[in-house]
């Protein structure tokens, strides 16, 4: 089943490759770069009581597998068009595997020796973070899975890809610099997700207006970089919910939902080592008219999540490196009120090694406390609050 | 500039980036040694400003010659080679196209 998809992901991606050649060598002036980059990765989990990512219960899982094509083309002079098509397996209730992650157009307008300032529209990966934008390239990242008190996967598609139009702007001082994005979207809204949104259960959710505004300054190389982001997507939601006294089920198609986060970034980096930290000020409210309308009581309910992870990356020569990282969530109600399955602390160690540019083989434990981060469609919660996860991985690049 | 942050040079022309496969011995002694990076760092970098619609990627050539070959047919262009085909070059003075800029 999982090689079926595997061969239909590959097809589609050679018929795209295929036509934009054809592109390429036809027109002049039109399409006079063409850049792809593709991977694969299939990763075995194992964990002991509950599923993470896969069906990995006192199981080894081979659930989990990414695969993707990356194509960047310049269409006509500095007017280019990046899209990235997806395949991607993280739960067993998962219906679409492929997907059009991200295909927009950019285009810089301005453009002086150091300065750009410039616009992309389509649909865009959110700049949320250091790490959103290259999240799904396993030799971009740091280890198997991101840091989940951050970068959750919960509701990834849902949460981190937009259609709408971003300017943004960078001036290069010295060995600095200075960025700017301010992206405003209509969110998507994957049904697979819905339910991990919010305990609503909601029946519905659509994608309604979306801001995100991010700046940056520093030196990816070496020494500090730091960034601040704020993010807030709003969605319309259609909820049912079971009323006690007298008992009767509730339905409101007037219901919303936004989440506002401010993710403030801070990195260090030496030629063999690095250290990051990424804390996020998350708040989620549910607005339900019809509870007040019932005299159920409040008709907005809010939730605070407070999150980080600290890690630190030590590159023992150009094949191995390992990391060790603690990644922490602790979700909080409308009175600061702590939620007793609310949170979710993990103390995970990693090693990779790349045998050459093409090959990257992983593994890493996690030590975990909390169920704050586990997809609720996978998983029937129970009091057990610690569990572990053991993952290797294997990743192929084109 | 091999970060392909900088895209032109003072005068306002543009750049060309020529570089070798990631594992070429020359490419890895050159990010470790002249940039203080290992190649995988460099090329999440030129990942990042590729599919953000930022920046390009540097054209990757096969091999030194093909390097050499490249940089002297492009205007404005840039590349690296090991010290014992700079040598060569210096001696032979073979190529006046190219401006060789020791990095030390």
């Amino acid at each position: 089943m999982i090689y079926s998809r595997y061969f239909r992901f590959i097809s589609a991606l050679l018929s795209l490759l295929a036509y934009q050649n054809c592109l390429a060598s036809e027109n002049g002036d039109w399409f006079k770069r063409f850049d792809w980059d593709a991977f694969a990765s299939q990763s075995v989990i194992y964990t002991n009581d509950y599923d993470f990512l896969s069906e990995s219960d006192d199981n080894l899982s081979l659930d989990m597998w990414e695969a993707g094509v990356l194509f960047t083309t310049d269409v006509y002079q500095r007017l280019r068009f990046s899209a990235q098509l997806l395949g991607r397996k993280v739960s067993e209730y998962s219906d679409e595997d492929i997907r059009l992650d991200y295909a927009f157009f950019s285009y810089p307008f301005y453009q002086s020796g150091k300065s750009t300032l410039g616009l992309r529209l389509g649909r865009i990966r959110s700049s949320y973070g250091f790490y959103n934008e290259t999240r799904d390239i396993p030799h971009t990242r740091t280890g198997i899975v991101m840091p989940q008190s951050v970068y959750f996967d919960q509701t990834r598609n849902s949460f981190y890809s937009a259609d709408g139009i971003e300017f943004f702007g960078f001036h290069d001082f010295d060995d600095n610099r200075l960025s700017m994005q301010v992206f405003f979207s209509r969110p998507i809204a994957d049904k697979d997700e819905a339910q991990e949104a919010a305990d609503l259960r909601p029946k519905n959710l659509k994608g309604d207006q979306s801001i995100l505004v991010k700046l940056g300054l520093g030196n990816e190389f070496e020494g500090w970089r730091a960034a601040v982001t704020y993010f807030r997507p709003e969605y319309d939601v259609d909820v049912s919910f079971a009323v006690p006294f007298p008992p009767f089920s509730v339905a409101d198609n007037e219901a919303s939902f936004y989440s506002e986060s401010v993710v403030t970034s801070l990195e260090y980096n030496e030629f063999s080592w690095s250290v990051t930290l990424e804390y996020l000020r998350h708040k989620f409210q549910t607005h339900i008219p019809q509870v007040g309308a019932l005299g159920l009581g409040e008709s907005r309910s809010d939730y605070y999540e407070e999150a980080y992870y600290v890690q630190g990356l030590y590159r023992m020569n150009e094949q191995w490196e390992g990391y060790l990282r603690y990644d922490s969530s602790q979700l909080r109600g409308n009175n600061n009120q702590a939620f007793p399955g609310g949170y979710f602390d993990d103390i995970n160690v990693g090693i990779a090694y790349r045998p050459d540019g093409h090959w990257l083989v992983r593994a890493e434990f996690h030590y975990i406390e909390g169920l704050a981060r586990l997809l609720d469609r996978d998983n029937a919660l129970t009091s057990d609050r610690y569990w572990t996860a053991a993952m290797f991985q294997v990743a192929y690049r084109w | 500039m091999f970060a392909m942050k900088q895209r032109s040079w003072p005068d306002g022309s543009s750049v060309t980036v020529f570089v070798l496969p990631s594992d070429h011995r020359t490419h890895r002694d050159f990010c470790k040694k002249k940039l203080s990076i290992f190649p995988n760092q460099l090329e999440a970098m030129w990942y990042r400003r590729v599919y953000t619609g930022t920046g390009s990627a540097p054209v990757q050539v096969s091999d030194s010659q093909t390097m050499l070959r490249r940089i002297s047919d492009t205007p404005g262009s840039i590349g690296y080679l090991a010290d014992d085909t700079i040598s060569r070059l210096q001696r032979d003075n073979s190529n006046d196209l190219l401006k060789i800029l020791s990095v030390h």
